[in-house]
């Protein structure tokens, strides 16, 4: 954590306003991000690392979705404060994103080489329509699209799920982001196309130096992509570390449960699979002590009674767990 | 495992389907001539990639679908074109379980009749016999018999799909085709359902048919797993073999892209960067030779046959 990082969340809250009042969602997460690095978000569904991600940008769902605390901070300047006029420029500029499912991400009227187009029309100085073409065939040969001149007259659904994630990252791309926002990108995709995806963020990444922020809940691939974990459980940052410390020493029981009940290359066939037990609790039913207490194997009387803080385990790898260096 | 009974057959089984009407009509070719067979008691898993034909496969087996070649054989009788009046046998010995339970079932029907309209439909049990048949299955698959009461939109996914297993088991059957049955689940819920589906199968000495494209899922699961590309089987061996010694490239190339669990670890996983060719197109030659590292002049021409290497060891590779 040397370096000077270029995104640093500070205690950012966020809330929904629901039928039964305003639900707090985010809970005082911190994150710190370097240029060129990848910070992996683990979680399940629901529990709020897609919110969090939703607010560095800010495209929470309006009207319910309200940043309630904390601070930003992108190069230096607070988002949360940045008139909306001019996060219009660093969305698909410095900061962009690729989803989870670019059949409903892409707009299927239009063709792909168009939706790359608009991205360096917003973004990028003025010029002649055959230079964009240039730049939209070179951003779609740089992320191994095949045949890339028959693509850009093409409908997203003329495309398979892998091509149609290949010019969701073109047009992320297009812009020279600093920071590439990734949620769940290959969750839709088969593996073999999973493997090529994340080996092109790879690639790219080192090419152009761009810090990613990876949000997935598939444990096998923080360990492939990330330098940094950061695990998230019902709305609060509950272990963050070095990917190597996260996976060689998993402190807290939901990481060490998320890790384990992945069926693994070296797991015994057909055997009882170690699992989580219960479900996640919902927004409204968070207690105020440990959210985990409740599907924790670990738990004791303390755990229901006193609420844990995020503490240094180790030099660099936080916990947030009562029971820490007993368990 | 030699010695259990053959309880599935299928012989060059060939799906078609055909798509689009006047102009620019096509044909989709779903399988392209699929043998197999699963043992009684044993795990088959099913792994490819999207549009491989993996539930095709399943559901074409099951008589869902009305084979356009082919035989399939459940215990020995050959079902490949008994009218569908006569397969009452076949749809009390099969079940599935799909993907997502919340669009497999009635939001409207309490759970309860969720899990008995298989008992109305296909027993002559009485109205009694068959609350007390719903609660047994519910503990079963451990869930409280009170939930027969209450609608699929108050419960979680998990639970959902745990229903969903309890309606399949309601007929006793002795094969359950598992489409995708924990893809759509939380991974703290992922190994719930995979062990309750372990548990039963030992309990009730029910036959799996295991779809799934999570690798590692299927290696955990089954005994023995058919690799599928484009409607056709590309190799089929013990769980053990597939993922200790693949022998297909397509097989190399799969299980080369699982993710690592040890970040210590990272390799070149990338095997080949094509895409899966068009089913509308009928394939000529190696299914898999527009994407194969190793292909041959004969690969263009000359498909495949699936064939033995090593005793239960399939493969349909030239070069194998």
């Amino acid at each position: 954590m040397a370096g000077k990082a270029l995104l640093e969340i500070k205690d950012l809250s966020v809330s929904f306003s629901t039928d039964s009042g305003l639900v707090e969602v985010v809970d005082k997460v911190s994150l710190s991000l370097e240029p060129g690095k990848t910070l992996a978000l683990v979680g399940e569904s629901g529990c709020g690392k897609t919110v969090t991600a939703s607010s560095i940008i800010r495209i929470l769902p309006q009207p319910y979705g309200r940043i309630t605390g904390g601070q930003v901070l992108f190069d230096g300047v607070d988002l949360v404060q940045v008139p909306v006029d001019e996060m219009y420029k660093l969305r698909g500029g410095v900061i962009s994103m690729v989803f989870q499912e670019p059949m409903t991400a892409l707009n299927p009227v239009h063709k792909a080489g168009a939706q790359i187009e608009e991205v360096i029309t917003l973004h990028r100085e003025a010029m002649k329509s055959e230079e964009k073409r240039e730049i939209i065939l070179d951003l779609l040969r740089k992320v191994e699209m095949p045949s890339p001149e028959s693509r850009l007259g093409a409908y997203p659904f003329q495309l398979s799920g892998g091509m149609r994630q290949r010019v969701m990252i073109a047009m992320a791309l297009a812009g020279h982001p600093k920071l590439l926002i990734a949620d769940e990108p290959t969750t839709a995709l088969d593996v073999t196309v999973q493997a090529q995806i994340l080996d092109l963020i790879k690639s790219l990444q080192r090419d152009i130096g761009m810090a990613v922020l990876y949000i997935t809940h598939d444990m096998g691939v923080v360990a492939e992509i990330s330098d940094e974990v950061a695990v998230m459980y019902a709305g609060q940052i509950v272990e963050k570390g070095s990917v190597t410390e996260i996976f060689k020493q998993p402190i807290h029981p939901y990481t060490r449960g998320l890790i384990s009940s992945m069926p693994s290359m070296d797991s015994k066939p057909k055997s009882e699979l170690p699992s989580i037990k219960g479900v996640v609790p919902a927004p409204t039913k968070y207690p105020a002590t440990c959210r985990f207490a409740g599907r924790c194997p670990f738990a004791e009387e303390r755990c229901t009674t006193t609420t844990p803080v995020l503490e240094e385990a180790a030099p660099g790898h936080l916990v947030r767990c009562l029971r820490r260096g007993e368990i | 495992m030699n010695e259990a009974r053959t309880i599935i057959e299928a012989r060059d089984l060939v799906q078609h389907f055909a798509q689009g009407r006047f102009f620019g009509r096509s044909v989709v070719h779903a399988l392209n001539g699929v043998s197999f067979t699963v043992r009684e008691g044993e795990t088959l898993g099913l792994v490819g990639e999207t549009g491989c034909g993996k539930s095709t496969l399943a559901r074409a087996v099951m008589r869902l679908y009305n084979p356009t070649s082919g035989q399939v054989l459940f215990d020995g009788v050959d079902v490949t074109r008994l009218p569908e009046r006569k397969l009452g046998f076949l749809r009390r010995s099969m079940q599935i379980v799909f993907q997502d339970p919340a669009d497999s079932m009635n939001p409207r029907l309490p759970v309860g009749y969720i899990v008995e309209e298989p008992l109305i439909i296909q027993t002559r049990m009485s109205e009694r016999e068959r609350r007390d048949r719903v609660a047994e299955l519910l503990t079963d698959v451990g869930l409280d018999p009170s939930a027969s009461m209450r609608y699929p939109h108050e419960f979680s996914g998990g639970q959902r799909q745990r229903i969903a297993i309890a309606r399949a088991l309601a007929l006793k059957p002795r094969v359950i085709v598992c489409d995708e049955p924990v893809s759509a689940l939380d991974v703290s819920v992922q190994s719930q359902v995979l062990n309750l589906l372990l548990s039963l199968q030992k309990q009730h000495g029910l036959t799996l048919l295991f779809i799934s494209h999570a690798l590692g899922v299927v290696r955990h699961m089954s005994d023995r797993v058919a690799v599928m590309y484009l409607g056709t089987v590309a190799e089929l061996a013990d769980s053990k073999a597939i993922y200790e010694s693949p022998r297909h490239p397509y097989t190399k190339a799969l299980i080369a892209a699982i993710p690592s669990t040890d970040p210590t670890a990272r390799k070149d996983r990338r095997q080949y960067s094509g895409e899966v060719p068009s089913p509308l197109v009928k394939p000529v030659g190696c299914p898999f030779k527009s994407n194969c590292p190793i292909k041959v002049a004969r690969c263009e021409t000359e498909k495949p046959e699936l064939r033995e290497l090593a005793p239960g060891h399939q493969v349909a590779c030239h070069l194998a």
